[in-house]
């Protein structure tokens, strides 16, 4: 690690004098009367310096003084106004501070000039601060007593009311509310509608011919049983976590390429994305979900395979969105730990949002300003992620280097994990020859590039000899000599370089596996607090731990000090007794099954969250799953999917006066709501129903195949897709960031910088014209139209009736298939009978009715 | 019904256009102002009044990407550029030898040379210009501009994005982020073709008997779907995308401007032919009252080969600017269009470099801006004497775009929308109206 760093700094500081890059940082002229200053300067200072006596926050006001608003400043205390804006030399806390006068503050030593001089300045300029509270109405102020989220999940009685309405207690928890606002419920959605939800919703995938048969037979028996049948032969089916694994990848801010200002692929992505497939499929708990996501390299395995399973499932923390350093000119030597904090907090972020729904970031530059989230936590954390190393496929410190060469020298390590690493002990000392010959060869390549233009540039200058001091002809002379040998030298050293490494590529005859994922780092280690979230300043040492807010005592959550402490993260994380992970896992659930959350902003269950429309059934929930389920998800979706709410029609013939005045968009769940198909559930029910669906899985991703140091372009985003040669389902198909593909760039694919679990479906006509022009749904129409064509040779009106089962899971009443019979034969009198058909597909696939489901 | 219920339907609708994390999304101003306006609007692109009076009503942002040099284009350091000025119009405001075109046009500039931003690299610079905000995912400009005041054309989006770079940030630099995607930048490539407006297999006709074939399903489906609104929605976006299919290849088309135009924007002469081209589009999408038109102009950012690169740069950009900016005011048109002109950053002064090159510089460079509510032919801000830092009147891409949003009439600090648990906006926590460049 050291050589790897201090090779770093050397490589850095060369690139910097081979581009002669002296700029010099220089501090930017700052407004003295912005927000900004105070926030930034002013208001650290006085949080640290005075807060302990002299704030709301500490519930302290020493001699009737409080410093943490502009208006109490001015109100000031018993010896009158503590500031006058403009008059440093009148102001009351200057002269303290000053230590000139009889008052003297803070008692326990002089500030320093700089912190003197910055308040000074601040009032000079009119001491811009927020008129009322700045500090104090975070962490400490807002009582986590209070916070609805915080308090442990109940085990609520289900509501007793008398009637044959509810076929589940969650159906029970919907009727008590609904007669509280005296709203009637509509009927059951018609058994072909359900069919299609159900199967939308489970698998992505509209049911078959068959299937829409064995459920309306079925149902006509006995609904309650069809429904419960049909949910759980789909749970079976490998396709259900092809279509649920992508509700968490959202969640995961899964994407194929890095994003952010080096978009870079990430290669093997794909292993973290199967390994969210195989879990859901194999309903791995959702506790060990988790856990496995943030420590699966400490937990405890009985073989290997699942000790390679695990480790990939760290995927999770390092498929993220990174920065990549140097981002300024000049190089500054503290990037590369600032790297590490930077994708520290990326990790954070992500798993506190994805799993506890809170926006613990804000914390990193200040105290919460509406959870209870103290900066001290966040840095808590912060010594947990930074004694984490994610390996993501890039040496992103080793800047200078060309990562062409180091690609194509395949000897390389990626800096990622190695599944089969039974191999390291053979291969690890050729690659520590090798990296070395990498860099080395690099640098000779850097010189010949730049050195020539210099010494000529310093030819020149010899030659001109305008006023040049003998000491300085001399010098020059001198570097030229140096130079011209080093390039001498340099070009039979490159000879020896590159048949060093033939030699070594030649004797490495080894397949390595890779995964992304991480690793603790070899020294963990607790961190200093970062004043305003700034690299540079240092504050207290904090140890690591969790939010301290959340406590619950029934075992130690002792960090063990070797390690990063993130299997005890983990394990906080994942306990029954954390009161956020089961609520936010199950109300996401009830969010991909009936459109909304009952807590409607799904990522955030903090203060500024939306509160839960029905609190008593997200605690039963809750308390099931984590006690009757066993952490399943596949039982919590069964238990959902049979209640008789999830089963209600979306149709309004039955909506009153009292619905539209009372409840409008039927968020108490009278009725439901039409759903669009998210991206991939269009793309993958057209291939359906035009036959074209390859139902496999493809191996690997086509971006393993993509130049790992290039940069992603627009065109690699169909580079992509066609490299993936097959029909397979949505999921199959990289998303790069920034160059999505089409289909996920209009209909509505999450932004994947952040951790976003609901999408959005709005109809824009940038997407009206994809699906009446772009050559794939064309595609798509005419394979319908032939398979209807194929499977119906005779009978034109044989096949629309297939057209309308195929789309939209129904007959066509008689008037519907008069008229596209009718459509049918003017349009093969215009064209051709197959055009008139391919239209008459088209028009289905692009029609309402297919796109949402009801 | 009665209002009320007018109103929860409506609201419905417009949620449906943009739902997502439904009433919560979609809540703030734009539904407040579009039913106040108008109880019956279902197009969440309709206009929609600004805060305050506005003194422009669109903006064509001339996007030189990579960073052009202060130092070599309009504010010279004696000692430090490598081409010659001279001062021009009057009020006599320099301009580089190499933009001799441009230099007619002086009069009409207001030149701001102090401006400074956060980062010196590419990407964190770009996305900074156009989002406000490095590294996070914000929406561009043009998306809160679309958002806060509709589009003027029905049948047209509200921002348009020409040319747009096909490496670094991608699509983030015209994205709507969390903003409903109506607000979304349509992209147009250099070629000046939609994609996706043109069907090889189907002729117009065709299209259209298919869309009604689908509609009059969807129609009949929607009426059970009234309250909720999507199927509405889902119809409207069809019926907008197929008139902008045609209006909007109609409006990219210059083959039939006169000839004289196509002469003086440089059409069908290297090396003004691409920009030439983009910049008479530009005029042809103001004149039909698109709300915010980017132009992308690319290679700027030239290190040690300025001296080369630059002037090639230069020629390919200062006819067509000069005829854009001609054509604009000989229509009325500049009168309330605002052209902005720059890239992500400027550069140093050669000399800063031992190596003869021009690094990127964020500290001080210039953008002017010209029409709609700003004073012409005026010089505002400057850098110190190597063009290094920025020293007196600065601005900062958030006083930038704080002043670009109040001459359309918005308000930085009220052009909001909630998201995630707190109100985002352009100019996050910062930015000032520049009032002294004010007309």
């Amino acid at each position: 690690m050291i050589r790897k760093l201090s090779s770093t700094l050397f490589l850095a500081y060369f690139f910097a004098l081979i581009h002669s890059r002296d700029l010099v940082a220089e501090e930017e002229k700052i407004n003295l009367s912005s927000a900004e200053h105070f926030e930034k300067q002013i208001a650290p200072l006085i949080k640290e310096k005075c807060s302990r006596c002299h704030s709301h926050a500490a519930k302290k006001s020493k001699n009737g003084l409080m410093l943490d608003s502009r208006d109490s400043m001015l109100k000031g205390g018993d010896s009158g106004p503590a500031i006058i804006p403009g008059d440093p030399d009148k102001s009351l806390l200057i002269q303290a501070i000053r230590y000139t006068g009889e008052l003297q503050m803070p008692p326990e030593g002089k500030l320093s000039k700089r912190d003197i001089k910055l308040l000074e300045d601040w009032i000079q300029a009119g001491a811009v601060a927020p008129a009322s509270r700045f500090e104090g109405q975070a962490s400490s102020a807002i009582d986590p007593g209070k916070l609805w989220s915080f308090q442990s999940v109940k085990n609520v009685a289900v509501p007793k009311i008398h009637s044959n309405w509810p076929r589940t207690a969650i159906d029970h928890f919907i009727l008590k509310k609904l007669k509280q606002e005296k709203l009637a419920w509509v009927e059951d959605a018609k058994p072909s509608v359900l069919c299609r939800r159900i199967y939308i919703d489970l698998v992505g995938l509209p049911p078959t011919l068959k299937q829409q048969d064995e459920f309306i037979s079925a149902y006509s028996e006995n609904p309650q049983k069809a429904i419960d049948q049909t949910v759980t032969k789909l749970l079976q089916t490998n396709q259900f976590g092809e279509r649920w694994a992508r509700h968490w990848l959202d969640t995961a801010r899964y994407a194929e390429s890095n994003g952010n200002n080096r978009n870079r692929v990430l290669r093997y992505a794909w292993r973290y994305r199967n390994w969210v497939i195989d879990s859901l499929n194999a309903d791995l708990p959702y506790d060990q979900f988790l856990k496995a996501q943030i420590a699966g390299d400490l937990l405890p395995y009985q073989n290997r395979k699942q000790r390679n399973r695990q480790r990939i499932a760290t995927g999770f923390l390092a498929v993220g969105s990174k920065p990549y350093y140097p981002t300024i000119v000049p190089f500054d030597p503290n990037e590369p730990d600032r790297a590490r904090f930077d994708w520290a907090a990326e990790q954070i972020d992500a798993t506190f949002k994805g799993m506890m729904g809170l926006t613990v970031g804000c914390a990193r530059c200040h105290d919460h300003k509406s959870d209870p989230i103290p900066t001290k936590d966040y840095y808590a954390l912060m010594g947990i992620f930074r004694s984490t190393n994610p390996k993501f496929g890039m040496y992103w410190d080793l800047f200078g280097v060309d990562e062409g060469q180091a690609q194509r020298d395949f000897l390389f390590d990626f800096n990622l994990l190695v599944l089969n690493d039974e191999i390291l002990p053979v291969i690890k000392p050729l690659q520590d020859q090798y990296k070395p010959l990498v860099i080395e060869q690099n640098r000779i390549n850097l010189r010949k590039r730049h050195w020539p233009q210099q010494v000529e540039r310093m030819q020149k200058k010899l030659k001109d000899n305008k006023n040049l001091s003998e000491q300085q002809v001399t010098q020059i002379q001198a570097h030229i000599e140096t130079r011209l040998k080093k390039l001498a030298e340099d070009k039979e050293r490159l000879k020896v370089v590159l048949k060093l490494k033939k030699q070594l590529q030649d004797s490495f005859n080894y397949a390595v596996d890779h995964a992304m994922g991480v690793e603790d780092s070899p020294n963990p280690s607790d961190v200093h607090i970062r004043l305003a979230g700034e690299h540079a300043k240092k504050s207290d040492l904090v140890k690591r731990g969790f939010l301290t807010k959340i406590e619950f005592k029934d075992e130690s959550s002792l960090i063990n000090q070797k390690q990063s402490g993130r299997l005890e993260l983990a394990h906080w994380i994942a306990h029954p007794k954390n009161p956020l992970t089961a609520r936010v896992a199950v109300n996401r659930i009830w969010h991909h099954l009936f459109g909304r959350g009952i807590v409607e902003s799904l990522d955030n269950f903090g203060v500024a969250g939306e509160l839960p429309t029905h609190p008593e059934l997200l605690d039963h929930l809750s308390y099931k799953f984590i006690h009757d389920f066993n952490w399943s998800q596949k039982k919590m979706i069964r238990y959902l999917m049979t209640s008789r709410v999830y089963q209600l029609s979306s149709s309004e013939n039955l909506t009153t006066k009292n619905h539209l005045d009372r409840d409008p968009d039927a968020k108490l769940y009278w009725r439901r709501n039409p759903r669009r198909l998210e991206a991939e559930a269009l793309r993958d029910s057209m291939l359906a129903v035009s036959g074209l669906l390859d139902p496999r899985r493809p191996v690997g991703s086509p971006v393993v195949d993509f130049e790992y140091y290039a940069d992603i372009r627009h065109t690699d985003r169909q580079r992509a897709f066609d490299l993936l040669k097959g029909n397979y389902r949505t999921i199959y198909v990289p998303t790069l960031r920034g160059h999505r593909n089409k289909l996920y760039e209009l209909f509505n694919y999450p932004d994947d910088e952040a951790v976003n679990s609901a999408r959005s479906s709005g109809s824009v006509p940038t997407q009206a014209l994809y699906l009446l022009n772009n050559p794939l749904i064309m595609n798509f129409a005419k394979n319908l139209a032939e398979r209807l064509i194929n499977q119906q040779p005779d009978d034109p009106a044989q096949r629309v009736l297939q057209l309308y089962r195929l789309c939209y899971n129904r007959l066509p009443v008689e008037q519907e298939l008069k008229e596209d019979l009718k459509f049918i034969e003017k349009q093969s009198q215009i064209g051709n009978e197959m055009q008139a058909w391919s239209l008459l597909s088209h028009s289905f696939l692009i029609s309402g009715e297919f796109l949402y489901r009801f | 019904m009665n209002k009320s219920q007018k109103l929860n339907s409506r609201r419905s609708v417009l949620k449906g256009v943009a739902s997502g994390l439904g009433a919560l999304a979609f809540q703030v101003m734009l539904t407040k102002e579009a039913l106040s306006q108008n109880g019956t609007n279902k197009n969440p692109l309709a206009p929609r009044d600004a805060h305050h009076k506005a003194k422009a009503q669109r903006i064509i942002f001339l996007n030189m990407e990579g960073g052009p040099s202060a130092q070599e284009t309009f504010n010279p350091k004696p000692g430090r550029s490598l081409f010659k000025f001279k001062k021009h119009g009057e009020n006599g405001l320099p301009v580089s030898e190499c933009l001799p075109h441009l230099a007619t046009q002086v009069d009409k500039l207001c030149m701001m040379n102090g401006m400074y931003s956060d980062s010196a690299e590419h990407i964190n610079a770009s996305i900074q210009l156009h989002c406000g905000k490095s590294l996070s995912s914000r929406p561009s400009m043009g998306s809160w501009v679309t958002y806060g005041l509709g589009s003027e054309n029905e049948d047209l989006p509200g921002f348009i994005i020409l040319n747009p770079s096909t490496v670094g940030a991608g699509s983030k630099l015209f994205g709507n982020a969390f903003l409903p995607g109506i607000f979304a930048g349509t992209a147009i490539g250099r070629n000046l073709e939609l994609s996706d407006a043109k069907n090889s297999a189907l002729d117009k006709s065709s299209q259209r008997i298919l869309l009604d074939r689908a509609q009059e399903r969807t129609r009949k489906k929607s009426l059970l779907h009234s309250h909720n609104g999507q199927l509405d929605a889902l119809i409207n976006s069809f019926e907008l995308g197929f008139r902008m299919q045609s209006v909007l290849p109609d409006l990219l088309n210059i083959s039939n401007e006169p000839k004289h135009i196509l002469d003086s924007y440089g059409v069908g002469k290297r090396p003004t032919d691409d920009f030439g081209r983009q910049c008479l589009a530009a005029r042809r999408m103001s004149e039909a009252g698109v709300r915010f038109i980017e132009l992308v102009h690319k290679s700027w950012d030239h290190h040690s080969e300025i001296g080369r690169l630059l002037p090639d740069r230069c020629r390919e950009i200062d006819q067509p600017i000069a005829a854009l900016l001609k054509d604009l005011a000989q229509r009325g048109l500049l009168e309330d269009t605002l052209v902005l002109w720059g890239g992500e950053f400027g550069r140093t002064a050669s000399a800063h470099h031992k190596g003869g090159g021009s690094g990127h510089n964020n500290k001080g460079y210039t953008m002017w801006m010209a029409g709609g509510g700003v004073k012409p032919g005026f010089s505002y801000g400057q850098t110190d004497g190597d063009g290094w830092e920025a020293i007196e009147g600065k601005i900062h891409t958030h006083d930038l775009h704080a002043t670009l949003l109040h001459l359309l009439g918005l308000d930085h600090t009220q052009l909001t929308y909630r998201y995630s648990g707190r109100d985002f906006r352009l100019t996050d926590v910062h930015g000032q109206v520049v009032k002294d460049i004010l007309a």
